[in-house]
């Protein structure tokens, strides 16, 4: 059974997946409440589920970019966890986590993975079809709505941590002829069953890969200020 | 035999211990973050969280490791809840609730400063304790002066009014071009100096229990820098002794040894008076600045009390204290929930585990 945990930006997500099922998952806005609700909500999702702490096999958590404390909060119980029973800890891009949970009905459509960084900027990585799953065309970087619109071209899925500035500038960018289509909500909300289905195939997929929990780092994409 | 592991991320040393009866030191384990603080002259918070999360895991299996105990035979898992750096304290805080919740162990949120305090109780050979004692916590960020009439019972008589005596060594480390922390290297350029070359202020020379230290670096800054023209000064920022220019014609070594002298000089003067006024029945110094030796020294000199203080490597922070403090709220019933918050500011006095 493995355990995800998402706390990277201002919702809250978690799940549980035993490989072939998704056991559980929760998604809500917490605002700024991560530390107090993180460790309550994850005991209580696995009483209701029947899942004790000796079932649990694997930890996986987003490991940025995001809030940094909100990272912290998530990868520093995620690695609490890991710890007792020596489970693998699968760390996997907040980005990455979002493309996993987006269907591609038009495969010519790449798709654009938006987090909102602050002071209104975001983070933004584009996702083309590769063998049947959304893979990484760029690394994540800082921009605006305004800049990432005007440097794309062709056809573009939307998702992710879309506010008001980005629906005005992606209404604005369609007029002038971009093809884009925002994502629905419920796809657009970053989920932790995705998580957990993109470290299972992670962790499964024979790379010799180093799991234990001292290795992971979250990405912070910006030098300390 | 009640055996607690104890996690301290509060500042920028990342700290885990397994503590055995409050007493027994099975394992202490400490990275500290001096080296990528050096270059800003003092701690920079981004800096210490980023690093704190880093270290954890490798510091907290290091010292289950080294005390040959398992996460499954602890008794207790302790974590400082604050007071320090909320982003600092997050990572010992949700390591700690990961590990309590795997384990099906109580989680105990402790204050930094009762840490300190107990770090006196580490101490070997194991002396008893006869209360009511007088207990001086002075570090980077802290200065207190306390009145412990038992185990959890704290009278607090006063504090810095500004800034910490550790903070001042930090300042006036900086101001005459020495490493970070301030203390260690203050310490060694004043052994070489006069301690009455200089007559710096001893603030708060009255009849509190209060301290007071900013004014005492600005008139450190005062003496050994070239004063500022008319022009430049009108620009001048917050934190600008870091770019003073330092005089040339000036030892450093009796600015350090008279500025010491200040600093310790009221310590100890109000320390030894609070003491005898409570009716203490010894003085405990705790804390980075215990270290120093000659506020060890004029302490004993001072005072006719027994005078206590931790060895060298339980002065600045641990978790050793931590799991040691622990074992006596455990004791008194603490069980903190897994919902708990950081306390940035997190005062030590009667009421300081009041709700939980």
């Amino acid at each position: 059974m493995l355990l995800a945990i998402d706390t990277a930006t201002r919702s809250l997500s978690l799940a549980l997946h035993n490989g072939n099922t998704l056991i559980a998952e929760q998604t809500w806005r917490t605002g700024n409440q991560h530390n107090v609700l993180l460790a309550p909500s994850v005991q209580h999702m696995m009483a209701v589920c029947d899942v004790t702490t000796h079932a649990l096999t694997a930890v996986a958590v987003s490991n940025g970019p995001g809030s940094y404390t909100g990272l912290r909060i998530g990868v520093a119980f995620a690695k609490g966890i890991a710890a007792v029973n020596k489970l693998p800890l699968i760390g996997v891009s907040t980005l990455d986590m979002l493309a996993a949970g987006q269907p591609f009905k038009n495969t010519r459509y790449k798709l654009l993975a938006i987090l909102q960084a602050g002071r209104g900027r975001i983070i933004a990585a584009q996702y083309r079809v590769k063998k049947g799953r959304w893979d990484a065309l760029t690394n994540p970087e800082i921009t605006t709505w305004d800049d990432l619109l005007q440097n794309i071209e062709g056809s573009y899925y939307i998702t992710g941590e879309v506010d008001d500035n980005g629906r005005n500038a992606i209404e604005s960018a369609k007029l002038e002829a971009a093809s884009l289509t925002l994502v629905d909500p419920a796809n657009r909300a970053r989920r932790a069953g995705f998580l957990a289905q993109e470290a299972w195939r992670r962790y499964h997929a024979g790379d010799e890969e180093d799991f234990s929990p001292a290795k992971l780092v979250p990405v912070y994409m910006n030098k300390p200020s | 035999m009640v055996t607690i592991l104890g996690i301290e991320s509060s500042c920028d040393e990342t700290a885990a211990a397994v503590v055995i009866d409050g007493r027994i030191i099975g394992s202490n384990v400490v990275a500290s973050q001096i080296d990528l603080h050096a270059e800003f002259g003092g701690v920079f918070p981004e800096v210490a969280s980023r690093a704190h999360a880093e270290a954890i895991s490798a510091v907290v299996e290091q010292a289950i490791e080294a005390a040959g105990v398992g996460f499954h035979q602890l008794d207790a898992i302790a974590v400082t809840r604050g007071p320090g750096l909320v982003g600092s304290l997050l990572v010992g805080i949700n390591y700690a609730k990961g590990v309590a919740m795997m384990t099906d162990k109580p989680l105990l949120g402790i204050n930094h400063l009762e840490g300190h305090v107990y770090s006196l109780w580490l101490t070997q050979p194991f002396r008893e304790v006869d209360f009511p004692v007088l207990v001086l916590i002075v570090s980077g960020g802290h200065t207190e002066l306390l009145l412990m009439r038992n185990h959890g019972e704290y009278e607090r008589l006063g504090g810095t009014l500004d800034d910490a005596a550790g903070e001042a060594f930090d300042k006036v480390g900086r101001l005459l071009d020495l490493p970070f922390p301030g203390g260690p290297h203050i310490e060694r350029a004043g052994r070489r100096g006069n301690v009455k070359s200089f007559d710096f202020p001893r603030a708060k020379r009255d009849s509190s229990y209060d301290f007071s230290f900013s004014g005492l670096k600005t008139a450190v800054m005062r003496e050994v820098t070239v004063q500022p023209s008319a022009a430049t000064r009108k620009g001048r920022k917050k934190g600008a002794e870091k770019h003073a220019q330092l005089r040339s014609d000036i030892s450093i070594n009796d600015v350090a040894a008279s500025f010491q002298a200040a600093v310790t000089d009221i310590l100890v003067e109000k320390a030894a008076r609070a003491a005898q006024e409570y009716g203490a029945t010894e003085i405990f110094i705790a804390g980075g600045v215990s270290a120093n030796q000659m506020l060890r020294q004029k302490m004993r000199q001072e005072t006719e009390l027994p005078v206590r203080y931790p060895p060298l490597n339980l002065c600045t922070d641990n978790a050793a204290m931590i799991a040691a403090a622990a074992h006596y709220r455990w004791e008194m019933g603490l069980r903190t929930s897994l919902s708990f918050d950081v306390r940035p500011m997190w005062a030590l006095n009667n009421e300081t585990y009041h709700d939980d």
